[in-house]
């Protein structure tokens, strides 16, 4: 091994790293040689003033901005946790919509018969005497059977929404007579109370409707009626009864202020009804409605009739009364 | 003691130490503090993978370490040759004497910036060596663990910088005493 002019074992050397033997070597070299001798006090004077240096005070406020630039640990947690519980939570959430909207589903194509299609018929107004007003049903002229339909109607569906206010009152035939509050401002039936006979489904009674509405099955089904109480909504009823028809009849005028239009669907699957009869007491409306076969059904999907404003609205079917 | 307790002892505990690391490396208060600042943040950010199986200091200064390298390629690749004087708090700090020997303090003050000139003249592999050797007394051991390199690289290029260094300081000796 070389000694003489080696840095590195002279830098070992005033570091003490070196062994025993190699030291006894260096040491005599030292002695002998005053280059490496140079060396070794140059790296020794430069190790002293390094050592000697002094420390250096950080400023007084680092240490606070240290510790305040710290992330908190509760914005870690956060940064980790929210978000995971976020996603469950919607996940939950779309779960539960998506399993209510099946149910929905499930019992309007059982009961909802929704209007797309609709006739040409014009209302007429017979006889405006007062207080007592027969108008004849738009279904005199039907001939071909309505086309399937699909969509619900939108009054119907704000009656389903509403089915947590029904409360049951009593039965009119062997049916049930529910009284519907709605606190709906858009809906035509505007806070009023209707009756309205097995047109709505609780929760409770929708799997027992469901079976009653199989066509394997006898068994009336009373079709959702529908209240128009607005120009709009009877404008929009009366553009989709064109509609249907490829038709463009003018809407006919109907007076608001004291008259309303029950809307009854003319097919609810494979069944058809035809309104007979309207019965308009002092206070109560009755609609008179048959079950036809579908060759006979209207073929626009609603049978319409304008009667007097009234709170309380009964639909019947004649041939289950007249039994 | 929670993780954030625990942290801020060892801030208290090792501030100095990372600051003057960070100081006799890049020469100045402005970036000393800066660099002992991202120093202490990314130490807390992987602190959970901390093993201890180093000294908390040991693991304080490679952090250090690396985060100059960083700032110092940076700087040389961004505005290496349009580099302006920082002028912030920390420059305008006034040096507070200990005693009231002002002509003694004015000499160490004059030595200190003799001896940092020096070493900030060195290459940056030659200049973080000797300071932690000969200003911050860690061992080959330590050095090596810190700059994750072999001792045997340790050895040789703290020979390399003592030489170089000498060669630099040891004119000016006059001076310094």
């Amino acid at each position: 091994m070389r000694i003489h002019k080696n840095i590195e074992i002279l830098s070992l050397y005033i570091d003490g790293r070196l062994k025993k033997d190699i030291k006894d070597i260096v040491d005599v070299h030292i002695k002998e040689c005053s280059e490496c001798r140079e060396i070794l006090l140059r790296f020794q004077e430069t190790r002293k003033l390094l050592s000697g240096a002094e420390i250096i005070n950080p400023p007084e406020y680092l240490e606070k901005e240290i510790l305040q630039n710290l992330p908190s640990t509760r914005s870690f947690t956060r940064c980790v946790t929210v978000p995971v519980l976020g996603t469950l939570t919607m996940v939950i959430l779309g779960f539960l919509v998506i399993q209510k909207n099946i149910h929905r589903d499930d019992v309007h194509l059982v009961y909802q018969s929704p209007p797309e299609m609709l006739s040409n018929d014009v209302v007429k107004q017979k006889g405006e005497s007062a207080g007592k007003e027969e108008v004849s049903n738009i279904t005199e002229e039907m001939v071909k059977p309505a086309p399937v339909i699909e969509e619900k109607p939108v009054l119907a569906r704000s009656q389903m929404d509403k089915e947590n206010s029904i409360e049951e009152t009593g039965g009119i035939n062997g049916d049930t007579v529910k009284e519907i509050e709605t606190e709906d401002k858009n809906s035509a039936y505007e806070g009023k109370k209707v009756r309205v006979l097995s047109s709505v489904v609780t929760q409770a009674t929708k799997e027992k409707k469901m079976e009653e509405a199989t066509p394997s099955k006898k068994g009336d089904i009373m079709p959702t009626f529908m209240v128009i109480r607005d120009r709009n909504e009877w404008q929009n009823i009366w553009e989709m009864q064109n509609r249907a028809q490829n038709l463009s009849t003018p809407v006919p005028d109907v007076d608001f202020d004291t008259k309303m239009v029950v809307v009854l669907p003319s097919r609810i699957e494979d069944r058809a009804y035809k309104v007979v009869n309207t019965v308009e007491e002092k206070d109560k409306v009755i609609i008179q409605y048959k079950e036809v076969p579908l060759k006979e059904s209207p073929q626009e999907p609603y049978n319409l009739k304008v009667v007097n404003q009234s709170n309380i609205i009964e639909i019947q079917n004649i041939e289950e009364t007249s039994k | 003691m929670g993780k954030r307790e625990e942290f801020e002892l060892i801030v208290k505990e090792e501030m100095r130490r990372v600051f003057n690391l960070a100081y006799r490396l890049c020469g100045n208060h402005a970036d000393a503090g800066d660099i002992t600042q991202e120093t202490f943040l990314r130490a807390y950010q992987s602190f959970d993978r901390f093993e201890g199986r180093s000294k908390v200091s040991t693991y304080l200064y490679r952090i250090t370490c690396n985060v100059w390298k960083n700032k110092t390629r940076k700087r040389r690749i961004q505005n290496f040759t349009s580099y302006t004087f920082k002028l912030n708090k920390y420059e305008m700090e006034i040096p507070v004497f200990d005693d009231c020997n002002v002509e003694d303090n004015i000499k160490r003050e004059e030595r200190n910036k003799i001896v940092q000139d020096c070493i900030n003249a060195l290459a940056p592999a030659d200049r973080v060596i000797i300071i932690l050797r000969d200003m911050e007394g860690r061992s080959y051991e330590e050095i090596a663990s810190i700059l994750k390199c072999r001792t045997g690289t340790v050895k040789s290029r703290l020979a390399r910088a003592r030489q170089k260094l000498s060669e630099k300081i040891l004119p000016l000796q006059e001076v310094l005493r």
